[in-house]
């Protein structure tokens, strides 16, 4: 019997498995990432990282229930100046670990991105859907050119020492063809997706329940929409997939594998199986594997696509 | 397994009750199963949400005890008969005295509500305990007649205004120094649960500290209330002698809103 091979290679960074810990899960500190890492996770994300300290906002920022978690946490950071300790922390892992930065602006997404590049991370992942941006949220994961530009701008200081990934919103009509102008810049992968925007309303205190009454939807809810907007990029790209959003087990991980994916963020799942949620859905797709006659995991990639 | 829902749900505050000049104790109509040493996330519409322990539950109803001295406990203390407030939980360890004959609790100003909660669970059990109470001033102290019910009531202040004049980890000292407890059970500021423990440490005898961070989930899942490995609202919030031996942010390191590591002194000066 053949043995089930997990690993891969992402950007030239070596995984021994898909799974990767979605950015704002567990990463306050290199202390909760490394344990992360003890529980069978490929790579792990840090949260990420602004400019300038902020607090984000006050809760309730996460709330969560079987099907779908919510969350308005704000991007609380920092600040990339006073971050050393996690660098520290972060270098001492026995596994890759993505580095994820946001900007207000072109500038300071160039700003941070520099002094990242630098320190020379595994992989970079550029958050698109920063909430509080200059000109309106979300505005570089939905608009079209100021996604070019942002990766361009991006690119021209990290150059090639550090691959970039930018990771995308659903909140658009196109990511397909936001996540092609990506890789035009020169984007070496994508992450797709973050958070769905959306509310929840308590209807006997009849408020938002989140104190920034907009937040957005992860976990099982957030599935369909993830495998679609994979398989729209997957089409549209050359460059691999970070395929986030919903996934839970293994038969949710090998469904946004054949959209497109080559590795796997996952982050809700943490809530709803616990921290061990990596291994135990590495378990149930080697499983799912061995009955269906994969040996590879890359043999999944886009095998759903004609 | 029952089917997880970590939205708030709304309660009607059934009673309010002062237990010092600055402290009050919220009561709801509410049965939950809870233990001594977890908590809920109280949510304020558009205010905020903030963890609490409870104090009360079972037949009594479900409450707890709020120091009221920023924005958000403020409103907590103008709440009335009949308002409706969020509830979520209840989360986290709690505090474990199974196979503990004879313990010691101490509580320092508002870390003594969980304990009270707990002094009387060990009464039911039958359990011996002795309970050492300390705060800033005699008007920082409460729950004495309850407490005086469950368990042999040792009080200081700093001022020496009710009570010794000492402060809780003197009369811990001495307390150990005079009888065999099988265990100690903390909580409050951590700067003193700190010396309670080394305490602890010096006789060996078994410590319980229940922790304080930041929380924003509270089930595990945002990382903002992680202390070394652990995450103080899910794996805690009660940790053992075993962990803070070794841990090497207990009593000193905690972590701003903004994620930034700030030593505990800092910490308490600007709150969270
Ligand atoms: C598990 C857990 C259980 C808790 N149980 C209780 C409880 O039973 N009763 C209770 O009153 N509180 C409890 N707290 C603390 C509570 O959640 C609030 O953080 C606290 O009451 C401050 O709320 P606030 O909005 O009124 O103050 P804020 O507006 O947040 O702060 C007001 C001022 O208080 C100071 N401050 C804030 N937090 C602290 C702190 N932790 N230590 C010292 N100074 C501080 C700050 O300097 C600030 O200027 C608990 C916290 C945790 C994590
Ligand atoms: C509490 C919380 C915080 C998050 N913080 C970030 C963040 O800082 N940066 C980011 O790129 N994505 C962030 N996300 C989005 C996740 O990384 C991920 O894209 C999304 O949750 C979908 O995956 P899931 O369904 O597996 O959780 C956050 C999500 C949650 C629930
Ligand atoms: S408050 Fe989110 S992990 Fe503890």
């Amino acid at each position: 019997m053949a043995r089930i091979d997990l690993s891969l290679s992402l950007c030239g960074v070596k995984l021994a498995n898909p799974t990767i810990l979605a950015s704002g899960f567990l990463g306050v500190s290199p202390f909760t990432l490394e344990r992360v890492g003890r529980c069978g996770v490929g790579a792990v994300t840090m949260k990420s990282v602004g400019p300038r300290p902020w607090p984000g906002y006050p809760n309730p920022t996460v709330v969560a229930n079987e099907e779908f978690m919510l969350n308005a946490v704000g991007l609380p950071t920092a600040g990339y100046k006073n971050i050393e300790p996690e660098w520290e922390g972060m270098r001492k892992l026995k596994i890759p670990f993505i580095a994820s930065l946001y900007g207000t602006s072109l500038e300071e997404y160039a700003e941070v991105a520099a002094d990242f590049a630098a320190r020379k991370p595994p992989l970079i992942e550029l958050d698109l859907s920063c909430p509080h941006a200059k000109k309106g949220g979300h505005q570089f994961a939905t608009n079209l050119d100021l996604a070019r530009k942002l990766v361009e701008k991006v690119k021209a200081v990290t150059g090639r020492r550090v691959p970039v990934f930018a990771k995308l919103s659903p909140n658009c009509p196109n990511i397909g063809e936001i996540a092609a102008a990506c890789e035009a810049a020169g984007a070496d992968g994508i992450t797709a997706i973050n958070t769905a925007s959306a509310m929840a309303i308590d209807i006997e205190a009849k408020c938002p329940v989140l104190y920034n009454k907009r937040g957005g939807l992860s976990g099982p809810a957030l599935k369909p929409i993830a495998v679609k907007c994979v398989y729209d990029v997957y089409e549209k790209v050359h460059i691999p997939i970070i395929a986030t959003g919903g996934i839970s087990t293994g038969r949710d991980a090998v469904e946004l594998l054949m959209a497109g994916g080559t590795g796997l963020g996952i982050g809700t799942a943490i809530y709803l199986r616990g921290i061990d949620c990596f291994e135990k859905i590495c378990g149930e797709m080697e499983a799912w594997m061995k009955e269906n006659g994969y040996t590879k995991v890359k043999q999944l990639t886009g095998a759903a696509h004609e | 397994m029952s089917e997880r829902n970590d939205f708030p749900r709304m309660v009607r505050v059934a009673k309010v009750v002062w237990e010092n000049p600055s402290t009050c104790t919220i009561l709801f109509d509410e049965r939950m199963d809870v233990k001594p040493g977890q908590y809920v996330m109280v949510w304020l519409p558009r205010v905020d949400e903030k963890p609490m322990s409870v104090t009360y539950a079972g037949g009594k109803g479900l409450g707890f005890t709020a120091l009221v001295h920023g924005e958000t406990t403020r409103k907590m203390g103008a709440l009335k008969k009949g308002d409706l407030v969020g509830v979520r939980g209840p989360y986290g360890n709690w505090f474990d005295f199974a196979k503990a004959k004879k313990a010691l609790l101490v509580g320092g100003g508002v870390g003594v509500p969980p304990l009270a909660f707990l002094a009387e669970e060990m009464a039911k059990k039958g359990m011996r305990s002795m309970f050492i109470m300390g705060a800033r001033s005699k008007d920082g102290l409460m729950f004495e007649q309850r407490i005086g019910k469950a368990a042999e009531l040792r009080v200081c202040t700093d001022d020496g205004s009710k009570g010794r004049k000492a402060r809780t980890p003197e009369l811990v000292a001495e307390a150990l120094a005079g009888e065999r407890f099988d265990c100690v059970y903390t909580c409050g500021p951590e700067i003193m649960m700190k010396k309670v423990f080394d305490e602890c440490e010096k006789r060996g005898v078994e410590c319980q500290a229940s922790l304080e961070r930041y929380f924003k989930c509270a089930f595990g899942a945002c990382g903002q209330c992680c202390l070394d490995d652990k995450l103080v609202c899910a794996d805690g919030t009660v940790f053992g002698s075993a962990f803070l031996r070794k841990s090497s942010e207990f009593g000193r390191y905690s972590y701003a809103r903004t994620g930034a590591r700030i030593t505990l002194e800092e910490w308490m000066k600007h709150g969270m």
